[in-house]
């Protein structure tokens, strides 16, 4: 397990034996909105519930989750990475993964980049694309953020279904 | 657990998810442009009245909003377009039949957790258990019987937890069984229905009555008043629990078991407690108040709200099985409907309806049916007692002048403002075995049309074939 602090990021690297809860709280102590963009989650484990659980409490601060894993068995596990927020997958290191077959399971919202260096990416042209927010340097730019990532959360509510969800009605 | 990610087009999404929140919202737009419309021939406050009275309808069968909220709404709607001050608004939420509600439910949960209701669910579920069909029926008749000396919201209130013990002995679930409908559509039908037959029913026949002996000079007696309703009734009676059985065909539930089982519980039975000996003489204490002084003095609400605060008294409930068992959905609605009947009867809005028949056109038998049409319809939203108020002074001013029988046209209004069988907000009875949750407003709303459509050729065959004789 390691954790770096940068001037606009912090890089975790964790795998299924990492104490997801310790980690949490030292991310907690680091963190501040107005400075980190984004927190770049590079996982070398099985895709337990820990690790969905942990990414949730992240995504609760505000902020792009760039999640990197580095074994995948399934699509199924990026989906519900999605559906806890996660905004862009690094899938470089997936390298016999087919990444038509992911588009095609993953929504258009979620985005999939091959930079695996950490901040290499945010060279990346289609991210500066749609988030260009994430080099930018001007007072509106944690504002844009916040704006952003709760539309992005907006479309995810909208677009995820978790399987034994139950809708309740107002009234008596 | 899995995901499932839509990927239709997330316009498509937003519609659908927050699709309320647009109705809402042309609600809100047409509410406003049709207030600033000049109405002619009725009042500023009659027709704003009448734009609240149907913009609540509309939430609260809807549901787009919390059904408390509607009802809160209209304590704010009421001042808020000018229609009355608030102070008096206010005034008429807190009214006699809303605290009669109030205490009813105390007095339920009192009387399930002194365990008396156990027994006599026990008892009555060995007489009526040899299939569902005659428990359904003995609930219905118990509830039908007991309406006649007792207001028929007291009536539910007594028998409402043995009726929720059986559906708990029988183990069925919420929302989903047919039985369970059943049972509750029974008692609160049958409740309803009993309940017009005289005058310890309800307060609408007693007022009904009242204005009839004050308007016309004519007065009916206890008696007389029965030879109106008894061939209605007994038509009703009938049909009423025919419809709502084939609607509502109970699931086949083995009732061989549930006997044996009844039998091993009444002999596990402890010995009959001090509590429940408490429990029976204030239910005593309390049907014997409201039938001699249930009409006078501190009235209905007066002698329930003494009921409930015996049963704090002699430690049978606590107040937090109070909270747990008020709905207060149910309480801020009946209160609205309430105040928003009382207001609408103050306006000359009701005037402004009837002003639009054209009389010449109208034999009297017809106007009869017509009044009773308009009492049956308008009871789902306001109160049976509201009806009566607004509608029988204006039908019997109008009767005058049509040379009608003021004793049936008095007879129609009163007993057609009771059958509130659509909607829960119509009568208390309706909505306090509603508020369990065993059945849901399309369900009534199914059987309450028929029965409504059915009340009426009741209505005619009564007034063609044994009234005017």
């Amino acid at each position: 397990m390691s954790i770096k602090i940068s001037d606009i990021g912090i890089y975790i690297k964790l795998n299924s034996n990492s104490k997801f809860g310790s980690v949490y709280e030292i991310f907690l102590k680091h963190f501040n909105y107005k400075k980190h963009r984004y927190v770049h989650i590079v996982y070398s484990g099985n895709f337990l519930e820990e690790i969905y659980l942990f990414t949730e409490k992240i995504k609760a601060n505000s902020v792009f989750i760039i999640f990197e894993p580095l074994i995948i068995d399934n699509v199924e596990n990026l989906k519900r990475l999605y559906a806890k927020g996660v905004d862009i997958i690094i899938v470089d290191a997936l390298k016999n993964v087919n990444i038509k077959y992911l588009r095609e399971h993953l929504p258009e919202d979620i985005l999939l980049i091959k930079e695996k260096k950490e901040e290499e990416f945010l060279a990346y042209e289609k991210l500066i694309k749609r988030y260009p927010f994430l080099i930018e340097n001007s007072f509106f730019e944690p504002i844009k953020r916040k704006i952003w990532i709760d539309l992005t959360n907006l479309r995810r509510k909208l677009r995820v279904k978790e399987i034994g969800e139950s809708y309740t009605s107002s009234g008596i | 657990m899995g995901v499932v990610i839509d990927k239709r087009p997330l316009i498509f999404l937003f519609l659908q998810r927050y699709y309320k929140f647009f109705i809402l919202i042309g609600i809100f737009f047409s509410f406003i442009y049709l207030l600033k419309i000049k109405p002619e021939g009725i009042s500023i406050e009659g027709y704003r009245v009448s734009l609240v009275f149907i913009l609540t309808a509309v939430l609260w069968s809807t549901n787009l909003i919390p059904t408390a909220i509607t009802s809160l709404l209209v304590l704010v709607l009421i001042p808020g377009l000018s229609i009355l001050p608030a102070k008096k608004t206010f005034a008429f939420f807190g009214n006699e039949p809303l605290f009669f509600v109030l205490s009813s439910f105390i007095i339920a949960v009192a009387t399930e957790k002194s365990g008396l209701s156990k027994r006599i669910t026990l008892l009555v579920l060995l007489k009526g258990s040899k299939n569902t069909k005659k428990l359904a029926f003995s609930i219905y008749i118990t509830g039908f019987s007991m309406s006649f000396f007792m207001p028929e919201h007291a009536v539910a209130v007594l028998l409402l937890p043995i009726v929720k013990n059986i559906i708990e002995t029988l183990k069925i679930d919420k929302g989903n069984s047919n039985l369970g409908k059943l049972l509750f559509l029974s008692l609160a039908y049958g409740t309803i229905i009993g309940g017009i037959t005289t005058f310890l029913g309800g307060a609408r026949n007693a007022l009904a009555v009242g204005l009839l002996e004050e308007i016309g000079g004519i007065k009916i007696s206890f008696i007389e008043w029965l030879k109106y309703s008894v061939p209605f009734v007994s038509m009703l009676f009938l049909s009423g629990f025919c419809v709502i059985y084939l609607i509502f065909k109970p699931e086949k539930i083995e009732t061989e078991e549930l006997l044996k089982e009844i039998r091993r519980k009444i002999e596990m039975l402890p010995p009959f407690t001090f509590t429940e000996l408490i429990t029976i003489l204030i239910i005593f204490l309390t049907i014997t108040g409201w039938v001699l002084i249930g009409h006078k003095g501190i009235g209905l609400a007066g002698v329930a709200i003494l009921s409930a605060v015996l049963f704090f008294i002699f430690g049978v409930i606590e107040w937090k099985d109070a909270e747990r068992g008020i709905n207060w959905s149910a309480f801020f609605m009946y209160g609205s409907a309430i105040t928003l009947g009382t207001v609408y009867s103050q306006t000359d809005a009701g005037l402004f309806l009837i002003n639009k028949i054209d009389l010449n056109r109208i034999t009297p038998f017809f106007f009869i049916l017509i009044m009773g049409g308009i009492a049956i319809f308008l009871t789902e939203f306001i109160s049976n007692a509201t009806v009566v108020a607004l509608l029988l002074p204006i039908a019997l001013k109008t009767g005058m002048s049509l040379g009608i029988d003021l004793k049936i046209l008095t007879a129609s209004v009163a007993l057609m403002s009771g059958l509130a069988f659509v909607l829960p907000i119509g009568t208390p009875s309706h909505l306090i075995c509603y508020s369990t949750g065993y059945y849901g407003i399309k369900d009534s709303i199914k059987s309450g049309l028929i029965l409504n459509l059915l009340s009426i050729f009741f209505l005619y065959i009564t007034l063609k074939y044994l009234w005017t004789r």
